[in-house]
């Protein structure tokens, strides 16, 4: 989880993630954000996000984020 | 049949309706199938629907295929240990992308048949064939009614269904229906399965919110079609058609028209096809909000034509970046790179495929690969520079909210933006530099423009009032829902002096050209 | 049905009468207070059958711009004594025409509907319907015809009833002496184009027939020398129509040499009309052609029709001093 939070803090200075929960439908994160974010996931928990997982409600918070993380390590 | 014809609103519109309403729950979508294919016929050729229907069974018995290798895999799953079900999920994966290929070539390879061939074999012609003094000729093709619309459809149900975000639709007519519906057939917006299609396929009774609400909002949309984007249209065809005896404002003028017709009228449109569309108690997607209140060109693009960029989104720009290829080469930049460009250099490249999407989608010329360069470019700028531009805001102490920052972000956009739509206009690249060239040349006399001085208000005003209404919206206040509590009597003058202004300041009949819709042609 | 619903309809009733009445309102006020382009007609040409003497015109002829180019009242006047008018506009529709008909017997009784066929070729029904569509609307509410007034818009139009009574000097035709050949020939007439009729077209031609005989006039179907529209196609087409209500059809592009008619020296825009050299052919031919099929009486020296002696004498002054190019009406 902290992993992630640094990536998210480094993504994008200044965004409160931890308390965020409408981080797409608010428009913080946008389309490019979303891909940099997949990249930088796919590298650092050797995960593979297809263009499937890309959901709105999957990058809503850091919380749903995890979510898909653990649930893509599982199927592995 | 454009949609502002008095025998779209009230005949065909009007009898669909009645029928619908009439007609048992059961067998409502039966009337809106007849009535698509009815649209496309009278609106084409008789002969022309084998496209749209080719593209309806290619794709319906595609997904329906590959949910069946997904099947096959799914029942043996479990029989196999760890080693043998990942070498069948590997060809079953295999086996999918071949039929979604198949799928793609005969749908896109359709489109790019029909919209792009002559477009190929003129820059064929010009690059090489030259050097060897022959040339192809060109081929005279017809393209099908809507066909870079529906495509586009076609390909995001084929490509969700193999991306598993839903399964195949076992019934031919919903699936036909979801391609053909006459509202959007012709300008969008472009719809996504599992948003519309069960809405257009189940019966909606009659609701008279639904109805009321829908007539307001074809009425909102002629009041932009016909009272501000016809007028403009003929300012704009004046300058445009003899652009070399305007310049200074004048031709500032016109860009600024032209940026205001085919918002007016593209929107205009949309309106007028949700209308028609919420008549019948269905809801389709917005394709616009608000765009000109956008601070920067992204957020531009995210507020102008939705359904098209939420297309190249999610079916070019991730099906780019998350490509096997593509993360090759991010991983390669990283190694290599310094972490400044290796962070940009993996989104500009898949933005580039974006926007070469987004000009040629626009129309088969080097003109609108240009238009999409344009965008891309600035994008570009704006994304390696902006240390660059951060370092500035901080020199200047500047704040994201402060409000000078982001009025001047909100006009820098629109200036943007109305160069974007010079080049869109223009007929060739040369002449739009021509015209951007002589905006600063020349004088601040206003010369006749093609439109009298009291049609040129009425532009204004419609502009106005379109103004005041986007900021209400902006402000998230739903006019309709505002005014629909209004006591009856300010209520009805309201609609009534709608409907009157439409009807008296239309830019339709004696004196006036009909203008057919610029989006239909793409 | 229950109650909400009950009270629903009513208000769309009492909403749909609202929109009726401002139609009907605002339709006194914009609509032309007389037949004058001033006043907002657009082609007051067309019109000016109001300005003639009750019951006095014998023909109306009705068409497009091929018409008024090639026909002229007053030389028809001047050499078989008919009284006749033009109602023709340009891309005239048969729904327009069918409209100017029905207005024509309001203040005339014309023994003979003259319908040029050439606007009888569109291109297809749903055209053709949007405009059936406007043109009834039109017709109840004239506003969406003369919506665009409201840029003009006087006090007079919401006091004053609307009368007509302007005479056109040149009876509707058009004069025009500028010459641009057509250096074809006959040949236009092998040129293959759509030679079938629409529904719709076809629909309201019965009615415009029915409606004619129905108010005791009988019908002659004609067509003007035209070289860029006509084709030997669509010369059978309105034939079999001639044929199946009985009618005559006089085709002047079948009588090219009969009438001498020379495309390189009679037509003002390389085909498409004739100009007055052309128009003097097709209108003494005509004239012939009515006297012999028809019997009409000769007014030239009955008293009541001194005016159009004069009429004749003044067009042809007028016609010494004119050089403008828009073409000649005379008011």
């Amino acid at each position: 989880m902290n992993e992630l939070l640094d990536i998210l803090k480094d993504l994008k200075p200044g965004v409160d993630f931890e308390n965020e929960k409408n981080l797409i439908d608010d428009r913080i994160l946008d389309s490019l954000d979303v891909m940099n974010l997949t990249v930088e996931l796919n590298d650092e928990f050797d995960i593979e996000i297809t263009p499937l997982d890309i959901l709105p409600e999957n990058f809503q918070s850091i919380e749903t984020i995890y979510q898909l993380i653990t649930r893509l390590q599982e199927d592995n | 049949m454009a949609y502002t014809t008095y025998i779209y609103l009230l005949l065909f519109l009007g009898s669909t309706f009645l029928l619908y309403t009439v007609f048992p729950k059961k067998y409502k979508w039966i009337v809106l199938l007849s009535a698509s294919y009815l649209y496309y016929i009278l609106a084409s050729r008789v002969w022309m629907i084998i496209f749209i229907l080719l593209t309806t069974i290619s794709i319906y018995i595609g997904a329906i295929w590959l949910d069946k290798i997904n099947d096959i895999f799914v029942s043996v799953k479990k029989s196999l240990d760890r080693q043998q079900r990942k070498e069948l999920k590997e060809k079953i994966l295999w086996q999918k992308k071949c039929v979604v290929v198949f799928i793609l070539f005969i749908n896109l390879g359709l489109l790019i048949f029909l919209k792009y061939s002559n477009f190929l074999i003129s820059l064929l012609n010009i690059s090489i064939l030259e050097q060897f003094q022959i040339s192809i000729p060109l081929i005279k093709l017809f393209l099908p009614l809507g066909i870079s619309f529906y495509t586009l459809q076609a390909i995001s149900y084929i490509v969700d269904v193999y991306r598993g975000k839903y399964h195949a639709d076992e019934c031919l007519s919903r699936v036909a229906l979801y391609l053909a519906f006459f509202p959007t057939i012709v300008e969008g917006p472009i719809t996504r399965y599992n948003e519309v299609a069960y809405q257009l396929y189940e019966g909606h009774s009659f609701d008279y919110k639904n109805f009321t609400f829908g007539l307001q909002l074809i009425l909102w949309g002629m009041f932009k079609k016909i009272v501000i984007a016809d007028r403009a249209n003929m300012l704009v065809n004046y300058v445009f058609d003899d652009y070399l005896k305007f310049s200074g404002l004048s031709v500032v003028i016109a860009i600024i028209f032209y940026t205001i017709q085919l918002y007016t009228e593209f929107s205009g449109c949309m309106d007028i096809v949700r209308g028609s569309a919420q008549l019948f108690s269905i809801r389709l997607p917005d394709n616009f909000r608000q765009p000109f209140f956008a601070k920067s060109i992204n957020e531009f693009w995210q507020r102008w034509h939705i359904t098209l960029g939420s297309w190249l989104r999610d079916y070019v720009f991730y099906s780019v970046s998350l490509s096997a290829p593509f993360k090759r080469w991010s991983q390669f930049v990283k190694k290599h790179g310094n972490e400044y460009v290796s962070k940009l250099l993996p989104a500009s490249t898949a933005l580039f495929f974006v926007w070469i999407c987004n000009g040629l989608w626009h129309g088969a010329s080097i003109k609108y690969v240009m238009y999409g360069m344009y965008y891309y470019l600035l994008m570009m700028l704006g994304m390696y520079l902006e240390p660059v531009f951060m370092k500035i805001k901080n020199a200047f102490h500047i704040q994201n909210q402060n409000k000078f920052f982001q009025i001047f972000s909100i006009i820098r956009t629109i200036l943007i933006v109305n160069i974007g739509m010079l080049i869109f206009r223009a007929d060739t690249l040369s002449s739009a530099w021509h015209m951007l060239v002589s905006c600063f040349q020349g004088t601040m006399d206003i010369p006749y423009m093609g439109l009298a001085l009291k049609d040129m208000m009425i532009v204004i005003m419609g502009v106005i009032i379109v103004y005041i209404m986007s900021l209400l919206k902006e402000k998230n206040i739903s006019v309709r829902e505002h005014i629909a509590k209004w006591h009856i009597v300010p209520r009805w003058t309201f609609y009534l002096t709608g409907l009157m202004i439409v009807v008296i300041f239309g830019a339709y009949g004696r004196g006036y050209d009909i203008v057919s819709f610029i989006y239909a042609q793409f | 049905m229950n109650k909400q619903n009950m009270k629903n309809i009513l208000k769309m009733m009492i909403f749909l009468c609202l929109v009726i009445t401002l139609l009907h309102l605002s339709s006194r006020i914009v609509e032309p207070k007389q037949n004058t382009k001033e006043s907002g007609i657009k082609y007051e040409n067309a019109r000016g059958f109001y300005g003639e003497r009750q019951n006095s015109l014998d023909i109306i002829a009705i068409g497009n711009s091929d018409l008024y180019n090639a026909m002229n009242p007053l030389q028809l006047w001047h050499e078989q004594g008919i009284p006749s008018y033009v109602c023709a506009e340009p891309s005239q529709k048969i729904v327009e025409a069918y409209s100017l008909l029905k207005q024509t017997y309001l203040n005339q009784t014309p023994q003979l509907i003259i319908l040029e066929v050439d606007e009888l070729f569109t291109k297809s029904d749903v055209d053709d319907l949007d405009i059936s569509i406007s043109e009834t609307l039109k017709e109840i509410f004239p506003v969406f015809d003369y919506h665009n007034r409201w840029k003009n818009i006087q006090k007079d139009d919401f006091i004053k009833e609307k009368v007509y009574n302007q005479k056109i000097l040149t009876k509707g035709y058009k004069y025009y002496n500028n010459v641009q050949s057509y250096k074809g020939g006959k040949s236009y007439l092998k040129n293959k184009k759509k030679s079938s009729l629409t529904y719709t077209t076809q629909y309201y031609l019965n009615e415009f027939i029915k409606y004619a005989k129905n108010n005791g006039s009988q019908v002659l179907l004609m067509c003007c020398p035209t070289a860029n529209t006509w084709t030997m196609d669509k010369h059978h087409t309105i034939q079999k129509i001639a044929d199946q209500y009985q009618l005559q059809f006089l085709d002047f592009n079948m009588l090219l040499d009969d009438i001498d008619f020379d495309w390189t020296h009679d037509t003002r825009d390389g085909g498409n009309h004739l100009n007055d050299f052309g128009a003097q052919k097709v209108t003494h031919y005509l004239g012939n052609y009515l006297k012999l099929q028809y019997h009409f009486q000769d007014y030239r020296t009955h008293q009541d029709y001194q005016n159009w002696n004069q009429d004749y004498l003044e067009y042809h002054q007028k016609l010494k001093y004119y050089k403008g190019k828009n073409g000649f009406i005379g008011k």
